[in-house]
């Protein structure tokens, strides 16, 4: 088998996935999206991209340092480390501080998150 | 065909696992993965606009692999107006505990400490499963024991698996037998088989101190937590075989993890419910031994991997739960084969009561028209008595 996605990624398209094939994720996001996930130690980054009722996710291969994901144009990103991503806010601060963490509108990317894991 | 119920789903349920005789066979499905909601949902039967609107007026829940609003929709239509008239009395749903970071691994794990993963295949169907353990070393299972806090149960999961039981009893007819993991899933998924059997042969204090941190910080309280909402019925996961035979000794089977589900029993029979076990496997060793302590049910009883007929005669304390292969019939044969299949099956284990027909497993690549059939044969074949 080969898998389009794995670990984070994978977490974050099931949930949408659920979403979509329920017919719900027009109400979580009427409007259009695109939001970048970069998880830095389980390359490649990519992009969810929601739009009436739908969602499409690709990798972002010309991703390769935390850096990069300020050329990607997008509504919002988050960048860490895994180990970062489940340690919470306070983790995020010291990864923010040791240039290991990068987010702009995290809110919208922790509301899928969230609404998705469980 | 008439529809010749007089119990309500509950009653029903319970009538068999009280060792009686209901008004007809009941039937039960474990839940279905995502491979078989994206064949439900793209099939004659899925939910509609019309359904989904009085699902979410509910509240019910669209959770997989225990696909509850799916569930719904089999219901007759004077339950809920799209309904497909193949009736499921009773389902499932469980909680775990919460998610747990160790130092030496950037996987997250469960809180038993196994790791899972989410794969989505070139389909773009996704799979969400347990992957292996996470504890491989004495020194990783010393280091998880340390974390007692973390794996404390959250009482809000056990509030929330209330509500939806209640949700579906109330609103469709639909018994939901719920649960938590059993004492040797929760610890082999965290060491492992192969450590499982060293540490029994070669440092057995070890391993039991192991079970026993398990049972008293996260499977007792969460029992206790699940059986203060009240549930009916209870159904704990477990898996102790392969198709041919138990996957640890029975000696082993019968020193460590016997006590500690006796245990569960016991917690559940004091609150006023039923105990059913879960278990794929051929499990016919330890049949006496469920009996002796006690056990209402026993689902999954794949019938190439055991006797069923003789579990039937020999052992009419337990409820036979599922027997309907999952694996082979209900993927490859058609809807009518499933229907006549049914017709026989049910009187000749179901005759004096003690049996709650169902997929063995969850529902993976099955055609829904399978399933379909499979339950409106119960319905229409389950009135024997």
């Amino acid at each position: 088998m080969c898998a389009k996605f794995r670990g984070i990624p994978a977490l974050i398209y099931s949930g949408l996935w659920r979403r979509e094939i329920f017919g719900k994720l027009k109400k979580d996001f009427p409007g259009k999206i695109k939001l970048v996930v970069y998880i830095t130690d389980h390359p490649p980054a990519v992009a969810v991209k929601i739009e009436d009722g739908h969602f499409e996710m690709e990798k972002l291969e010309e991703v390769q340092e935390i850096s990069d994901i300020d050329n990607i144009e997008c509504d919002g990103f988050f960048a860490a480390p895994q180990g970062y991503l489940f340690g919470g806010p306070t983790a995020w601060k010291k990864g923010i501080e040791e240039g290991k963490v990068k987010m702009r509108n995290e809110t919208i990317i922790f509301t899928i998150l969230l609404r998705n894991l469980n | 065909m008439a529809n010749n119920s007089k119990m309500s789903a509950l009653e029903r349920v319970l009538t068999v696992l009280e060792g009686k005789i209901p008004d007809r066979v009941p039937s039960f499905i474990l839940g279905g993965d995502c491979d078989f909601v994206y064949r439900f949902m793209n099939s004659p039967y899925k939910l509609t606009e019309e359904d989904m609107k009085q699902l979410d007026s509910d509240r019910v829940s669209y959770l997989i692999p225990f696909i509850h609003s799916i569930i719904a929709k089999f219901a007759p239509p004077d339950i809920f107006p799209g309904g497909i008239d193949a009736k499921i009395d009773m389902c499932w749903s469980t909680t775990g505990g919460g998610l747990i970071k160790m130092d030496f691994t950037d996987r997250v794990l469960n809180n038993n400490g196994g790791t899972f993963d989410a794969v989505i295949k070139e389909d773009g169907i996704p799979h969400l499963w347990y992957t292996g353990p996470g504890l491989l070393e004495r020194e990783h299972i010393e280091q998880y024991w340390e974390k007692e806090k973390d794996l404390k149960p959250n009482p809000a999961a056990f509030r929330n698996l209330s509500r939806i039981r209640k949700t579906m009893l109330e609103k469709y007819d639909v018994v939901v037998s719920q649960g938590i993991t059993g004492p040797f899933e929760n610890c082999v998924f965290g060491i492992g088989h192969a450590n499982f059997t060293h540490f029994a042969r070669k440092d057995p204090g070890f391993l039991q101190h192991h079970i026993d941190f398990q049972w008293e910080t996260f499977e007792e309280p969460s029992l206790k937590l699940l059986m203060s909402q009240n549930p009916d019925v209870v159904m704990c996961g477990d898996d102790y075989a392969y198709n041919k035979g138990l996957q640890i000794h029975i000696d082993y089977w019968r020193k460590y993890i016997k006590p500690k589900l006796a245990e569960y029993v016991k917690i559940v029979h004091d609150a006023g419910a039923k105990f059913v076990l879960h278990s794929c496997g051929n499990l016919g060793r330890i049949f006496p031994d469920f009996v002796e302590i006690g056990i209402d049910g026993v689902e999954s009883l794949k019938p190439k991997s055991n006797d069923l007929i003789m579990y039937r005669e020999k052992y009419p304390e337990i409820t036979l739960i599922g027997t309907v292969d999952d694996s082979d019939m209900l993927i490859h044969q058609s809807p009518e084969f499933i229907r006549s299949f049914m017709r026989k099956t049910i009187p000749a284990l179901g005759k004096k009561g003690g049996y709650i027909p169902g997929p063995t497993n969850f529902l993976l690549d099955h055609p829904p028209e399978n399933i379909v059939s499979l339950f409106k044969a119960i319905q229409d074949f389950g009135c024997i008595y």
